[in-house]
């Protein structure tokens, strides 16, 4: 057995140990306590311009249409709900998906900037995942860069002409992928590697999150596609009401 | 201080669906109705536009004989209390006190107020030591009676109740109609919509019937059920007493001198009465 | 406080699994103490715990605020062990990345070398490693004995007083009330469609999960057309506005706090 094939063995025992103890491998959050107060102001910071032209949107989607302010209630259930509930998963680790990448598809990346927060405040609070501290951190990950990428794929697609299922599962799946790569940026630049500074670490978070994250990118942007086609079979006028073109 | 209502022809449509067509209706303070029908006949919509939450496309709504405009249409929401069909469709607040304030606020009551209101409708429900509790954690009995609060605490003189007691159990039906015929006792106009042939028979004083958006028939209960076509048409059942007590009639055990028993209680009262009379005499 | 839901029934079935922290939050101990305080208290306490991150005061705190959430709020030591592991996987796994160095040759005293580079552990990276994974431990029972000790909705309150947009605690209201509504449903959608054998098999797993999210979606739209009626009914007005009634704050709580303050503190100081 070679060295390399003996750090494998054992990093997968550990790590099945682990998966074994803790059943729930959740998404990207980052747990509260973990960063360091800078980096808390600092995410925190750069949200806040995108919280602000959020809220301006529902703001103005409220003038329009004041009926919206329950559908927009429903909808930040939907995704706390639709995040919560267990995921076929092909390792058999329990999953879950974050519904980012659909809720940037249904509602458009401004809306879902502010549900997304107030989802993470209550995934905070009610289920013990990512934290009061690093909101600002997981806002950003999540509720914004994940989504304005999704949004920014989804379009493209469409302008393109790919086929719609297509553009759906690439929005949802590298909108997930996306995530992932920022909170693993997020936690290396918090705590960079001695001597081989922010990049080192960025590569070993990316690394060690992968085995979780890859497989469950894909079945994020199968879900999607799937739930996508699924409303637009019998949910046409509802679809519309929230400002989703067919 | 009850006051009447009157409907003057309206209909309303929802995207071109006729859902209410051409209603009149005038109910006196102090009445106690109830409102049958099939499923889709109008009922629930008849009741949002007479609470004010829809406005009739033609025709009109009076209240004391005031005519209600789309600009005063709030006071209808305030004199007219709705109570849905779904209690967890009513609920929105996470604790039951905020829950029985909310239409107090909107009424623009000062504070004071609304907590002697919320504690009065509190304790009307008997749903002391509830006041904290969130709707999660009531069952489905608890929140219809938080659903009854939030329109007693607004002192609506006119309560609707949408088919009130769908998905509760015997007991909590049971009480949610003790409940009605409280309030009607205490001067209140009831109105409540409802597939129970028998609820509304023994409840109700006058019955409306309605068909595909249209009123086919209003009466007393007696009335609206001696007519086959009528109950045929609205999809309803002729009540277990007033079969049996035909049957009394034609079985000559039952005196025909036109006046029916409501409750099985008056039933046994009648022949009680009618049959010691006759030992008496003998 | 006796909020009792049935054991066994379905709507003890849906808050155990999903929303257990909301459960024992509203049976909490600690409920009836003043919300805006314990807000202020746990945020305050966090602020303190990630600035110093020293090992001492972590501990410190982890013992502190699981006593007092065992023995003041009264949670079920199970039911606090199994919330302690959620999120166990990603801090060990993420300190595991903090303790563990690669590099182009051999660093500190322990190291595997794996071809090209060596993954070693310093005594440096090892430190901050059991430094992080206590501050997160800390962080995360500071949490938890908020949230298991106020009602989302009260803490909602609490914002609303901090005078966050009204538009934003409006949506928290209604979405902290409709969660539960959606659970309801999906729940049964589940059940039902795991009756009929939705639930075998990867592919098919997948199909019925969409199934019931689109059917989840569908129906959610349609009960808050309802719901804005019922809002209307009662005079809604463009403004959710509801009686908001704190706890009395009590000398005693404000003088056992700052005790505590001047506790951490003195770790602070002297504590490495």
């Amino acid at each position: 057995m070679t060295k390399l094939q003996n750090f494998i063995l054992r990093t997968s025992v550990v790590l099945s140990i682990i998966f074994s103890v803790c059943p729930t491998a959740f998404a990207m959050h980052i747990m509260e306590g973990y960063l360091p107060p800078a980096m808390c102001i600092v995410w925190g910071v750069v949200c806040l311009p995108f919280v602000i032209k959020g809220l301006f949107t529902i703001k103005k989607i409220f003038a329009e249409n004041r009926r919206a302010i329950t559908m927009l209630a429903m909808s930040g259930a939907f995704i706390f709900v639709i995040s919560a509930l267990k995921i076929p998963s092909v390792t058999g680790s329990c999953s879950h998906m974050t519904g980012t990448g659909l809720g940037a598809i249904l509602f458009g990346p401004c809306t879902v900037s502010i549900l997304g927060i107030i989802v993470l405040i209550f995934q905070a609070i009610l289920l013990a995942h990512g934290g009061l501290t690093t909101l600002g951190a997981n806002t950003f990950s999540m509720a914004i860069a994940g989504p304005l990428l999704s949004y920014g794929i989804f379009r493209l697609c469409k302008k393109l002409n790919v086929s719609k299922k297509v553009g759906v599962f690439l929005a949802a799946s590298l909108g997930d992928l996306f995530t992932y790569c920022i909170t693993s940026i997020q936690l290396a630049i918090a705590y960079p590697s001695e001597n081989g500074g922010v990049m080192a670490s960025v590569v070993e978070f990316l690394g060690v999150f992968a085995p979780t994250q890859l497989p469950l990118a894909i079945v994020e942007g199968i879900l999607t596609v799937l739930i996508v086609m699924a409303l637009e079979s019998y949910a046409v006028p509802e679809l519309k009401a929230i400002g989703y073109e067919a | 201080m009850p006051c009447k209502l009157e409907i003057k022809n309206i209909s309303f449509a929802y995207e071109n669906k006729n859902v209410l067509r051409n209603i009149s209706l005038s109910i006196d303070p102090g009445e106690k109705i109830a409102v049958m029908g099939a499923n889709g006949a109008g009922k629930s919509t008849l009741f949002l536009n007479l609470n004010g939450v829809l406005t009739p496309d033609t025709g009109d709504i009076y209240l004391d004989g005031i005519r209600i405009l789309k600009k005063n249409r709030k006071i209808l929401n305030k004199k007219v209390g709705l109570v849905f069909q779904e209690a967890d469709s009513q609920i929105i607040a996470s604790n039951v006190r905020s829950e029985i304030s909310f239409g107090p606020i909107n009424m623009g009551l000062d504070r004071q107020e609304v907590i002697k209101r919320v504690d009065e409708a509190v304790s009307y429900m008997s749903l002391e030591g509830f006041e904290n509790r969130a709707p999660q954690y009531l069952s489905g009995g608890e929140k219809k009676r938080v659903s009854i609060a939030d329109i007693l605490a607004m002192h609506s003189d006119v309560l609707i109740f949408d088919e009130p007691m769908t998905a509760l159990d015997p007991v909590s039906a049971n009480d949610t109609e003790e409940i009605l015929n409280k309030l009607s006792a205490e001067g209140r106009t009831l109105i409540a919509s409802t597939h129970d042939s028998d609820f509304a028979y023994r409840f109700a004083k006058r019955i409306i019937v309605m068909c595909e958006g249209e009123v086919i028939a209003d009466g007393t209960p007696y009335e609206i059920f001696s007519q086959p076509d009528v109950i045929k048409k609205a999809h309803i059942k002729k009540p277990v007493l007033m079969t049996v007590w035909e049957g009394l009639i034609n079985l000559d055990i039952a005196g025909n001198d036109g006046k029916y028993p409501v409750t099985e209680a008056e039933a046994l009262e009648m022949l009680t009465l009618k049959y010691k009379g006759k030992e008496s005499s003998q | 406080m006796s909020v009792c839901v049935p054991p066994g029934s379905k709507q003890f079935f849906l808050l155990v699994k999903f929303m257990l922290i909301d459960h024992y939050a509203q049976l909490s101990g600690l409920r009836k103490y003043n919300s805006s305080a314990k807000v202020a208290f746990a945020f305050l306490n966090l602020c303190i715990v990630i600035a110093v991150n020293k090992i001492t005061l972590s501990l410190f705190v982890i013992v502190f605020m699981s006593l007092t959430a065992l023995l003041k709020g009264k949670t079920p030591f199970k039911v606090y062990t199994r919330l302690m592991s959620i999120p166990l996987t990603f801090i060990v796994l993420s300190c595991i990345m903090i303790g563990v160095e690669f590099s182009s040759r051999p660093l500190g005293k322990y190291f595997i070398s794996l071809h090209f580079i060596y993954a070693g552990i310093t005594r440096n990276s090892a430190l901050t490693a059991v430094k992080v994974f206590f501050k997160a431990m800390a962080g995360i029972s500071s949490l938890y004995l908020l949230s298991l000790s106020t009602p989302v909705n009260e803490i909602v309150m609490v914002l609303e007083r901090l005078r966050l947009p009204k538009i934003f605690t409006e949506l928290m209201h209604l979405i902290y009330r409709y969660i539960f509504i959606l659970f309801d449903t999906a729940f049964r959608m589940q059940i039902s469609a795991k009756a009929r054998l939705g639930f075998c098999g990867f592919k098919t797993s997948c199909k019925s999960f969409a199934m019931v999210a689109g059917s989840l979606f569908i129906s959610a739209l349609k009960k808050s057309q309802a719901y804005y009626d019922a809002l209307l009914s009662r005079g809604y007005d463009g403004r959710l506005e509801f009686l908001s009634e704190e706890y009395p704050l009590k000398a005693r709580h404000i003088l056992s706090a700052a005790i505590y303050f001047v506790v951490l503190f003195l770790i602070a100081k002297v504590g490495v």
